[in-house]
């Protein structure tokens, strides 16, 4: 190759991690965006034990996808977001057809949405109870129900979706409490759900553009040589398992997050 | 014979193989000889312009050569696939180990390291084997670099990324004339226009592929490359318009049965008929131009969508309520029937030749 192609393609490799790692720089820049302490309820560990190689620790993003978005996330928001959303005598394809739209989307941590979503699995526990005794449900039915439902009270995400919007300073003014409510990047699709004999435009969230976190090596030591927990199986009578570690994250001007101290859990915590 | 390339020396090397035994043909028929001194003359001639040829550009001088440079090829193709698998891995097991700072220096460095190196073997290597692999390598190095920097900084994905690839493996393909490289340029650039042309509707990049017309246009722009001249690699501009066709035909080849995923917004039957007429029209006219433009390669993948579209249309119509046998039977005579349709098209246009 002649040696000024040589130097081009030398310099695009610098030019562009360059510019790469002035992004992250500008992302770290300043006062976080948003700081929270996080378990291993929203931030477990990821890992395939059995066929993982990887040496590195990575956490995965989970949150409670769903519960409460039919509360806010109707054809106004959809509209707001940018959809060109069909009138409610359109057909499901219609909705179904509309691309998904990158926006920024509200979690809340431990909120007025964690409370509800908590009293109404503890009001499914107790019904489930009385359905019992009175027999209208099954011994084996009442069983996995109540695990899963034992489960997600005790290790389940306390992450959810309350808003979205396109401008992440327009939202952060909304919600202002930076302890409580980071501001992510998120694919966003419209839907309708069936209701009252017509189609009703509903918006989901479909994922997040950020789904896991690298943690440093500086910092793994705690998460090294913790086994995987078991995944959840009914018929199983195992514990529902206490969260292990607690993840210290921010996150940046550009949304995007990072961890910045690791803890394990006592064994007497409350977590 | 300085500027000579290496095509061109390989077309040459491939005429004087022909004029040889067309001449040895004509001997033994008795309808054409030289003389001991004429045949001698042009034979010791072809033997230095051979040896010249073989040792500047490492050419095929017979068939039991070019056999061997296919299987150099695909080994040469294995062996960069086998260690970019190796490189991977190596990262993936080795990375926790590391701190932040010496993970970054190590991912900037690997490409880097990996050009050089590709282009000290490039200045020794007259095959190119070597010199693809140890590119393929560098491409592999810098795509790592960028996602693996995703990963550690937890970067919102971007379509970008695919530009710079593109970049690269291009500035690659053109320096050492490496068609492999070529194809891993025309990749990432079509990801990377589609991506950006899907998010023109406001739509989120990583959904390009919901949309197959974001694929026409992108195909429809690698088409248009070659209006660029490419005297130095010629057989770049045949890429690029193969590529693109390529990646236009399949696109319609989808739309033309599921109309639910276009932008337009008529019904779904409408969507397909259309894309089936568009699909014969364009398949049709591919195939003229390619025969009007002497490209065989452009002619040929015109016919191949032809017919593929005319198996899928007579498919929609008869598969249903034909009994199996008929159904093939009938795609068989067509088949007949179309090789009699262009006999006699070929015939024609061998009489309106003088």
């Amino acid at each position: 190759m002649k040696r000024p192609r040589l130097w081009l393609a030398l310099a695009l490799i610098v030019a562009v991690n360059a510019l790469v790692l002035t992004g992250v720089a500008r992302n770290r820049a300043g006062a976080p965006e948003a700081s929270l302490t996080l378990t291993e309820r929203e931030l477990p560990l990821d890992v395939d034990p059995y066929h993982d190689e990887k040496s590195g620790v990575a956490l995965r993003l989970d949150w409670n996808q769903g519960y409460g978005i039919d509360q806010w996330f109707d054809a106004g928001k959809l509209r707001e977001l940018g959809f060109d959303v069909p009138s409610s005598s359109g057909k499901s394809e219609d909705f179904h057809r509309l691309l998904p739209r990158k926006v920024f989307v509200v979690l809340e941590y431990e909120g007025a949405t964690w409370l509800r979503f908590k009293a109404e699995k503890e009001r499914k526990l107790n019904d489930l109870e009385e359905k019992s005794r009175a027999g209208t449900i099954t011994e084996e039915d009442a069983k996995n129900e109540r695990a899963w439902l034992e489960r997600v009270l005790r290790f389940g995400s306390r992450l959810f979706a309350v808003d979205a919007g396109v401008d992440p300073r327009q939202l952060r003014q909304r919600y202002p409490d930076k302890r409580r409510y980071p501001i992510m990047a998120a694919s966003v699709r419209a839907i309708s759900n069936y209701e009252e004999s017509r189609e009703i435009p509903r918006g989901t969230v479909d994922h997040l553009l950020i789904t896991g976190l690298h943690v440093p090596h500086e910092l793994h030591a705690p998460l090294l040589g913790l086994p995987f927990p078991e995944p959840f199986h009914f018929n199983r009578s195992e514990p529902v398992p206490r969260p292990r570690y607690t993840v210290q994250v921010e996150w940046g001007q550009r949304h995007e997050p990072w961890v910045t101290g690791v803890s394990l859990v006592g064994e007497d915590s409350t977590e | 014979m300085s500027n000579m390339r290496k095509e061109e020396a390989q077309r040459r090397v491939d005429r004087i193989q022909v004029f040889i035994e067309e001449l040895n043909q004509l001997e033994s028929e008795g309808i054409f000889w030289l003389s001991t001194e004429e045949r001698a003359r042009i034979d010791s001639y072809h033997g230095t312009l051979l040896d010249h040829l073989t040792r500047q550009f490492d050419i095929d001088v017979n068939n039991a050569e070019k056999q061997l440079s296919w299987g150099m090829r695909i080994v040469s193709l294995l062996g960069a696939l086998a260690i970019s698998a190796a490189l991977f891995f190596f990262f993936h097991r080795f990375w926790g180990l590391l701190a932040t700072p010496v993970q970054v220096g190590i991912l900037i460095a690997a490409p880097l390291l990996a050009t050089l190196a590709a282009d000290l073997v490039a200045r020794r290597d007259r095959s190119r084997y070597f010199t693809a692999i140890l590119c393929l390598v560098a491409l592999t190095c810098f795509v790592l670099d960028l996602s693996v920097l995703g990963e550690i900084f937890n970067i919102t994905p971007s379509q970008n990324a695919f530009l710079a690839w593109a970049a690269f493996a291009l500035l690659l393909a053109y320096g050492y004339g490496l068609r492999l490289l070529l194809i891993a340029g025309m990749c990432c650039l079509l990801a990377y226009t589609s991506a950006t042309i899907g998010t023109w509707s406001g739509g989120y990049w990583l959904s390009f592929g919901e949309r197959p017309e974001n694929f026409v246009a992108a195909g429809a722009l690698l088409t248009l490359v070659p209006l660029i001249p490419h005297r130095r690699r010629p057989g770049f501009a045949a890429g690029y318009r193969i590529f693109g066709l390529l990646t236009i035909f399949v696109a319609i080849l989808i739309l033309a049965n599921w109309g639910e995923i276009s932008y337009l917004p008529w019904s779904a039957k409408t969507i397909e008929y259309g894309y089936q007429t568009a699909g014969f029209l364009l398949a049709g006219g591919i195939i003229a131009l390619g025969i009007r433009r002497h490209w065989p390669g452009t002619a040929n993948l015109g016919s191949t969508f032809f017919i593929l579209y005319l198996y899928t249309k007579l498919f929609d119509w008869w598969w249903d309520w034909l009994p199996k046998y008929l159904f093939f039977l009938l795609l068989g005579l067509i088949a007949v029937g179309l090789l009699l349709v262009l006999q006699r098209l070929r015939k024609l246009s061998r009489e309106v030749r003088p």
